[in-house]
């Protein structure tokens, strides 16, 4: 295996390389290509199972951090598609249509509603001392009329866009009138597929109460500034109606709850209030 | 044996590994029986351990195997060999080092039966115990003197390769292969001193 022709005078004058050269020659076992065949086939098989992709991805130098990279830059565009879905989908889309059920019929409001507009009518009728012309029965009933003028101008909005009726009652309508355009869109939207039913059914309840104490609270904003000649009105029947009302929202939505502890402090005022004035009615009796 | 084994047979390496790489599997396994026991002493040099020069000769040459098409005929078939083979001995010793591990018995051949013959026939006992243990004695100063000189004085005192396969095996230039040799021979004069001046 040598070519150098030096080997044999170096061999003779340095002992180490004498000595190194006298070494037994160490042989492979009798075993050895047995062995060796039986390696050859066995990892072939297993190269075939889990390599054979690689056949399809032509040879390249990558480095060995490659395949990390990749794999993160993988997730964070596969998280930032899956949140920008998120984010694409309007929240109003996702609020039901109130009569979107063909085969049930559309859960009515919730009678403290109706109740609350019939009393309120009864109520500015038993106070014939009342003048309207002050507007102390009808500014108060105008203001929640006002607040049901927007329930309905929220109703008849959603079907708006496929009937295209007017949305807006005229002032002073109440919330008969509200529910009444819940029902026409209602009768409207069974035209419309709805694709889940189910849903809508189940919100409807809740969003309604949350919307009558939305209602609530807003009419009790506005009853905090009402000047004090308003006073006549029958408040004690309307903070008990209304707290009924809110009573039963507030197991529902948090904003309810909310809202009926205002009420309770509103309450207290308007009590305070007529203490101070020194009259004798008192509301809640 | 037929003419056509035995014109197999006569082929050089380049010839029996070109023909291996066009799919004629009987030149690999020609190949195989010309290289094992080179390939086994030569890690068994390297590395210290039977077991450990045996699983890279095998390892060597299932290399040879899968990557045949790896060889190009510009350099010798055993100067490619024994390139993986040195590579693998490395390997092997750095991953010994690491673990620690050690060889309960030190075999020199299979079943622990030394296979070289017996050259002084007047008390063959005693001379094959000598032998034996200036072998011994030989292979721990090997093991311990380090790797780049190690493999530079197997390859070129034991396994009798050229100056220029060994530069082509280690990826070494002439006067650095020259140089640790030199340093290896001295190094290894040091700690045979006591066998050399028997001599």
């Amino acid at each position: 295996m040598t070519s150098d022709e030096v080997r044999p005078a170096e061999e003779g004058q340095d002992p180490l390389r004498r000595a190194l050269k006298r070494l037994p020659p160490v042989k492979a076992a009798p075993d050895f290509e047995a062995r060796l065949q039986r390696r050859l086939g066995e990892p072939d098989r297993g190269e075939e199972r889990g390599l054979a992709w690689r056949k399809f991805i032509p040879a390249m130098r990558m480095p060995a951090f490659g395949y990390s990279l990749l794999a993160i830059v993988a997730v964070g565009f596969v998280s930032y598609y899956m949140f920008r879905r998120t984010e694409v989908a309007p929240p109003a889309n996702r609020e039901p249509v109130f009569p979107a059920q063909p085969n049930s019929a559309v859960v009515p409001p919730h009678p403290p509603v109706l109740k609350q507009g019939e009393a309120g009518s009864a109520a500015q009728s038993e106070s014939p001392g009342e003048s309207p012309a002050t507007g102390t029965a009808a500014g108060k009933y105008a203001v929640q009329s006002g607040a049901r003028r927007k329930e309905a101008d929220k109703a008849a909005q959603e079907p708006q866009a496929t009937d295209g009726r007017a949305a807006s009652p005229s002032v002073g309508e109440n919330s008969e009138n509200a529910v009444t355009a819940r029902k026409e869109a209602a009768a409207n939207a069974k035209d419309e597929v709805n694709p889940s039913p189910p849903k809508v059914e189940l919100r409807q309840n809740p969003r309604e109460e949350a919307e009558k104490s939305r209602t609530i609270s807003t009419q009790l904003k506005k009853a905090q500034g009402l000047p004090p000649a308003t006073s006549g009105i029958k408040r004690g029947d309307v903070y008990q109606q209304e707290f009924r009302v809110a009573a039963q929202a507030a197991s529902i939505d948090s904003t309810a709850i909310r809202d009926s502890l205002r009420l309770d402090s509103l309450k207290r005022e308007g009590q305070n209030r007529q203490l101070r004035r020194g009259k004798g009615k008192k509301p809640g009796a | 044996m037929s003419p056509q084994q035995t014109a197999v047979r006569e082929r050089t390496d380049e010839e029996l590994i070109d023909a291996f790489q066009r799919g004629d599997a009987q030149a690999f396994n020609i190949l195989v029986g010309r290289y094992k026991d080179q390939l086994v002493n030569f890690a068994y040099r390297f590395v210290g351990d039977f077991d450990a020069a045996d699983e890279v000769a095998q390892e060597t040459l299932i290399r040879v195997y899968r990557k045949k098409h790896a060889y190009k005929p510009v350099a010798r078939f055993s100067t490619w060999i024994y390139t993986i083979a040195t590579n693998l001995a490395k390997s092997e010793i750095r991953r010994r080092r690491r673990h620690a591990l050690f060889s309960l018995s030190r075999r020199q051949g299979s079943a622990g039966e030394s296979d070289y013959e017996i050259p002084d026939e007047r008390n063959p006992a005693d001379a094959q115990a000598a032998r034996s243990l200036e072998a011994e004695i030989i292979g721990k100063a090997l093991e311990s003197i380090p790797i780049k000189y190690r493999e530079v004085v197997v390859l070129r005192y034991i396994q009798e390769l050229s100056y220029e396969e060994i530069c082509e095996i280690t990826g070494m230039n002439m006067g650095t292969v020259k140089s640790r040799l030199n340093r290896a021979r001295l190094r290894l004069q040091e700690l045979l001193k006591d066998i050399a001046d028997d001599e």
